[in-house]
């Protein structure tokens, strides 16, 4: 079976390790730390940025978590839910990917305390009120919507569910919004000043000359600008409903290689395709399909075409860890650009 | 549908997650923002953790994380001694081959 990632062949995953450090076993700790310390470090070096002392303070951050007892006093919950669920769930990641998994969350809660406050997104902070609150359960606390439902109710006696319902969808609806709004200012900037509504000669063409050639130019500020933030606008919902158009699969594959930055290999896997072939075969579809659905509704279609190909190409391994808050083509997570910039503002998927 | 887990995350990204939890996954993380946006971080993190195989803690950094073994969140006795192994030798956990 083909791996994205070099893993020791020569070793079984360290599941029989894992459930004697679980059960208490010091010793079992002194081999566990031996075998993946190398590995939380390499990982506590992005967060880092270069940082040494901070680099090993998260190492031990993300190991003292793994040893964090419940609330019954029971060791390595986060250990035990991890063997629990491969037992009854059947879920057989290997054991560094969780572990990365896990130690991500950790750096981000870790970095979160140590920031104090944090700023709400701006789509966030137009919300009412119950829906910030949901917001930072459900993104800043990482609860499940459960979880953060018990916590609100709590809080606020008269809370009803649907009304804690609406506030959910109030909230995904928000950030769903920023993800596209992303993916769109990534779009103008490929293809700034494009009148839209004019056709396209071609490369030649009055209309693809560039309003603003700067590369240092930040497409944000000339978004300002009303008559763009309205084409802009017009474009991004064209694209949204195109995207939605697409095929459930295909859609997945656009999303998680072109948005989500994630390699052949990796969407192969994610998706369940035998080949990384098919990812690639999705994409083309992809790329067929907006194509002629944003040219039938007059849109430069080759322009855009150039631009789908741009993003498609840059969903290829990146550079350091600078790139995830480029102006790229990836969405910086749900919660990013909150000012924060850190790793404070990754989004949590269930670790709490 | 409710959110992945940490488990269920992983397990998905390694292609594998039981086929029908796959499949209920992945349409999950079509329409759920903080889901894809783990996916995302993960394979960040996994591509630039891959690239630095030329990191090595240092013994101090080792020693410590052995020691927080031994507080103990059980009331295991000590079996091993405290006292850190070298780690010149030890401390280049071979993760990746």
């Amino acid at each position: 079976m083909p791996r994205a990632r070099p893993h020791s062949p020569h070793r079984p995953e360290p599941l029989a390790l894992v459930r004697q450090v679980v059960a208490g076993n010091p010793a079992a700790w002194q081999r566990f730390v031996e075998s993946h310390l190398g590995f939380l470090h390499a990982l506590a070096w992005r967060y880092a940025r270069g940082d040494q002392d901070l680099a090993e303070e998260l190492c031990l951050v993300a190991l003292e978590g793994l040893r964090r007892p419940d609330a019954e006093g029971r060791g390595c919950y986060r250990l035990r839910r991890f063997l629990e669920s491969r037992e009854q769930l059947g879920t057989r990641s290997r054991f560094t990917t969780w572990l990365a998994l896990v130690a991500k969350n950790l750096f981000r809660d870790w970095f979160r305390e140590r920031e104090g406050r944090r700023h709400l997104p701006r789509e966030i902070e137009g919300l009412a009120p119950l829906g910030q609150e949901v917001f930072r359960a459900l993104f800043w606390q990482g609860l499940t919507e459960a979880e953060a439902w018990g916590q609100l109710h709590t809080h606020r006696p008269g809370l009803g569910p649907a009304e804690f319902e609406a506030a959910v969808a109030a909230v995904y609806g928000a950030l769903r919004a920023r993800d596209l709004w992303t993916i769109y200012q990534d779009l103008l900037r490929r293809l700034p000043a494009v009148s839209l509504d004019a056709p396209l000669g071609g490369p030649d063409g009055p209309h693809l000359q560039l309003a603003d050639p700067d590369p240092v130019h930040r497409p944000d500020a000339r978004l300002l600008r009303a008559e763009e933030h309205a084409e802009a606008e017009r474009l991004r919902s064209l694209l949204a409903e195109g995207l939605a158009s697409l095929p459930a699969a295909t859609r997945q594959v656009v999303q998680l290689l072109v948005f989500r930055g994630l390699d052949g290999d990796q969407v192969r896997r994610v998706m369940g395709f035998r080949t990384r072939q098919r990812v690639y075969d999705e994409m083309a579809r992809a790329r067929r399909r907006l194509r002629t659905w944003l040219g039938r509704r007059g849109l430069g279609a080759e322009a855009l075409e150039a631009a789908l190909a741009d993003l498609g190409a840059c969903a290829e391994p990146r550079e350091g860890p600078g790139s995830r808050s480029g102006g790229g083509g990836r969405l910086d997570g749900n919660v990013g650009r909150d000012g924060s910039g850190g790793p404070g503002s990754e989004s949590e998927g269930g670790d709490a | 549908m409710t959110c992945l887990s940490a488990e269920e995350l992983a397990a998905l990204f390694d292609g594998r997650l039981p086929q029908a939890r796959a499949a209920q996954g992945r349409s999950h993380l079509a329409g759920c923002p903080r889901c894809a946006g783990e996916i995302q971080r993960l394979s960040e993190a996994l591509q630039d953790a891959a690239r630095q195989d030329a990191l090595r803690p240092s013994a101090e950094l080792l020693a410590q994380a052995v020691a927080l073994g031994h507080p103990g969140v059980r009331p295991v006795a000590a079996e091993v001694p405290a006292r850190p192994v070298p780690a010149d030798t030890r401390a280049a956990p071979n993760e990746r081959k």
